[in-house]
């Protein structure tokens, strides 16, 4: 049980100030224990080889790699977009059709102009009779 | 005189991919440090490694430089190699026979401290594996460890001192503990 709450003081003393008393308790227990300070001193090596590392590398040309990537996904959601309204084309296409069609069926004369509704509209306003609904009715 | 890191953030907004190019090597090392910590040198180290950075390219708009490039990189380094452990152990929970001698394999040489180390981290718990990561191995201060994981500074010092009693215990079986 001591050994246990010497250790937690040890492991504590490592990551924070501890108080005086903490700090006495902790190297009496240590000088009264060989074993114990053998042990705490344990953790003082083993936190020095896990510090001391290599190197760290992605290997090279890592940077090339990432920005060929982000280059590459800018492609790609591109391609995505474009795929994405590919399948309205068909039903974009099957309406234009419909209403060529309807406008055929329905217009008066079967020229290109009055199918595509590019006519010149006849009903500008300097064109318009006046109609006279009294008049017409009492004739 | 060095362009700062906030410059260079800057360029990389405007499209500038030289510019984003010098922030991937400044900052490769550190992030490289911490996803093999957590991963191990596998393949999926040099994928999550690569989102890593991809992530930041995406985030660079939302980027308000609160913390620096290197604290923001880490951050997105410890998250990705979580969830990258998360799916390594799924995988290995349905193909445990299978994987068993791929990645979880004790070393095969115990002289090679390093790698026993190594090996004996990738065993922690994963919120274990991310506190000594960031305190012990990148020596991050506990206060911006907490910081980077978002966690309490109390958390951080238990699942330490948790990690540090069940590292020992394992490892003394390799040196002189």
């Amino acid at each position: 049980m001591k050994h246990e709450k010497i250790e937690d003081l040890f492991l504590k003393s490592l990551e924070e100030n501890i108080s005086d008393a903490e700090r006495k308790e902790l190297s009496g227990a240590m000088e009264a224990d060989e074993q114990l300070a053998k042990d705490m001193s344990g953790y003082l090596i083993m936190r020095e080889e896990v510090r001391r590392k290599r190197p760290a590398t992605f290997g090279p040309y890592f940077a090339s790699r990432v920005v060929a990537k982000i280059q590459n996904m800018k492609v790609e959601i591109d391609k995505q977009i474009m795929f994405f309204f590919r399948r309205y084309q068909l039903a974009a296409l099957g309406v234009l059709v419909a209403l060529l069609t309807i406008n055929i069926v329905f217009s008066d004369q079967l020229n290109l102009p009055s199918v595509l509704g590019l006519n010149d509209d006849n009903t500008a306003d300097e064109e318009l009779v006046s109609f006279d609904f009294y008049n017409h009715f009492n004739e | 005189m060095e362009v700062s890191d906030e410059v260079l953030v800057q360029r990389s907004r405007q499209g500038d991919a030289q510019a984003f190019k010098e922030l991937v090597n400044r900052h490769e090392g550190k992030v490289a440090g911490v996803v093999q910590s957590m991963l191990g040198d596998t393949q999926e180290t040099q994928d999550v490694g690569q989102e890593v950075f991809v992530r930041f390219y995406q985030a660079l708009d939302q980027f308000k430089g609160q913390s620096a490039v290197s604290t923001y990189l880490i951050r997105i380094a410890i998250n990705l190699s979580l969830n990258e452990l998360k799916r390594r152990k799924k995988r290995n929970m349905l193909f445990a026979k299978e994987e068993e001698g791929v990645n979880t394999s004790s070393p095969d040489s115990k002289n090679d401290l390093k790698e026993v180390i190594v090996y004996e981290l990738n065993r922690l718990d994963p919120d274990f594996q991310s506190v000594v990561t960031l305190r012990l191995i990148e020596g991050y201060s506990t206060v911006e460890t907490a910081e980077i994981l978002g966690i309490p500074l109390g958390t951080v010092l238990s699942r330490l001192s948790r990690a540090q009693k069940k590292l020992k215990s394992v490892l003394a079986k390799h040196m002189d503990l």
